[in-house]
């Protein structure tokens, strides 16, 4: 009796395909190079319907492949998928093949819920796609004039993957996912720390400088863009 | 006047096609894909076997019907999608033609036949089907070397129409497919 019972479970969890159907799903990447850098592609489904990216790709793990391609050099592509019959929703990976980056200095995507956008034509058209490039960054802590403060730091900053959903009801915000405290004690002059993170995202800095009895917390933002990849804390 | 044998008549008139009412063959055939289209650009596609019978109307025309299957595993997913192999199987009625007198136990008949094809897509446990209309044109060679018995090699090329419903863009690539079917094979025939 169990086997019947656990068949149909299995079978409603699995993601099935409709007959005589394929799907087109097709876009522009633009990075500004010449040629375009080439991006592997990757279409999933899934019975779930919201895909919460993390920096592991640990999502994809019981999701469905439907279809895979690669842009050309002017950054076009037009990938081949099934069509799945009971997908919650179908999204797209871009910059990741076999759970790696593979383009370096480009910050993988996760296109979140193509199927929200018009079916025309048997094709969802995602339009242009823009990969955020990641950097190496620098936090830099400096005394100047805290002689005796001790400082914790706390840096938070967003998934290494570019999220991008095309459903309304879920309005893509930062994560915060990632991050590292620290502390410089009075003894030290300066400390820093390096970490790769995407170009556009916004790092939140919290800290806390206690001098005996005395206790003052701030926190602060810094945006990271091509130029900007320090930032140092002055106190 | 010598009087004539039954056992004479027999050697001396070996038994020509029109002594028979059908045959029934067996096969295997070696598909490939020609053109440019999804199962061309996107499969290996193995050996398969065919079945085939047909009954002869007169001496030069003949009809019957025939079944082809044979598998292919996905060796380029970018054109075809995520799928792991498909099993492509075709049947059709058709008919045939003798253009040569028969004169001896060897014949060459070309066949026309329309009727389906069914692509049985695999990914993973799950199965699912693309279906559509088929058209087929055949020569086939065989010759008689027992009263039962025979060998047949055959060339066939099938016109696939698949009810895929895809974008503008792949249309030309899926909903007409051309393959090639070559095959070798035994012949049986009833009388």
């Amino acid at each position: 009796m169990a086997i019947p019972i656990l068949c149909c479970f299995k079978c409603d969890d699995e993601i099935t395909y409709k007959e005589n159907r394929r799907l087109s799903i097709k876009g522009t990447i633009i990075t500004n190079e010449n040629p375009e850098t080439t991006f592997p592609i990757e279409v999933y489904a899934s019975r779930d319907s919201y895909i919460h990216s993390t920096d592991n790709l640990s999502f994809v793990r019981n999701d469905a492949l439907l279809g895979l391609g690669a842009s050309d050099a002017n950054g076009n592509f037009e990938i081949v998928a099934l069509s799945p019959r009971n997908a919650r929703s179908i999204y797209v990976l871009l910059n990741v093949s076999d759970s790696e980056v593979q383009n370096q200095g480009f910050s993988p995507m996760l296109l979140n819920n193509v199927d929200f956008l018009e079916l025309q034509d048997n094709t969802y058209n995602l339009g242009l796609i823009i990969p955020d490039r990641t950097i190496d960054f620098r936090f830099r802590a400096e005394r100047a004039t805290s002689t005796n403060d001790t400082l914790s730091y706390k840096i938070t900053y967003s998934p290494k993957i570019k999220t991008v959903d095309y459903a309304l009801e879920y309005p893509t915000k930062p994560l915060f996912q990632r991050g590292f405290s620290g502390m410089m004690l009075p003894s030290q002059q300066s400390v820093f720390e390096d970490f790769e993170v995407r170009t556009g995202d916004l790092l939140r800095l919290s800290y806390e400088l206690k001098n005996g009895a005395t206790v003052v917390e701030g926190k602060d933002s810094i945006i990271v863009n091509a130029n900007t990849n320090e930032f140092t804390f002055t106190f | 006047m010598n009087p004539v044998f039954a056992q004479d008549i027999e050697n001396k008139y070996p038994e020509y096609y029109y002594d028979v009412l059908g045959n029934f063959s067996i096969g295997f055939l070696v598909p490939e894909a020609i053109g440019t289209n999804f199962i061309a650009e996107g499969y290996e596609l193995w050996n398969g076997v065919q079945l085939e019978g047909r009954v002869y109307v007169n001496d030069k025309v003949a009809v019957g019907a025939q079944f082809q299957a044979f598998k292919g595993r996905v060796v380029d997913p970018t054109v075809v999608g995520a799928l792991d192999a498909t099993g492509f199987t075709h049947g059709f009625v058709f008919g045939s033609y003798n253009p040569f007198t028969r004169d001896n136990n060897m014949l060459l008949e070309l066949a026309l036949g329309a009727g389906y094809m069914n692509y049985r897509n695999e990914k993973e446990f799950q199965r699912f089907y693309d279906t559509g209309f088929s058209l087929m044109a055949n020569a086939t060679l065989s010759y008689r070397f027992t009263k039962w018995l025979g060998v047949y090699g055959a060339i066939q090329h099938l016109w696939d129409f698949s009810k895929i419903a895809t974008a503008n863009s792949l249309r030309n690539s899926y909903n007409s497919v051309s393959i090639i079917t070559p095959s070798l094979g035994l012949r049986f025939y009833f009388l």
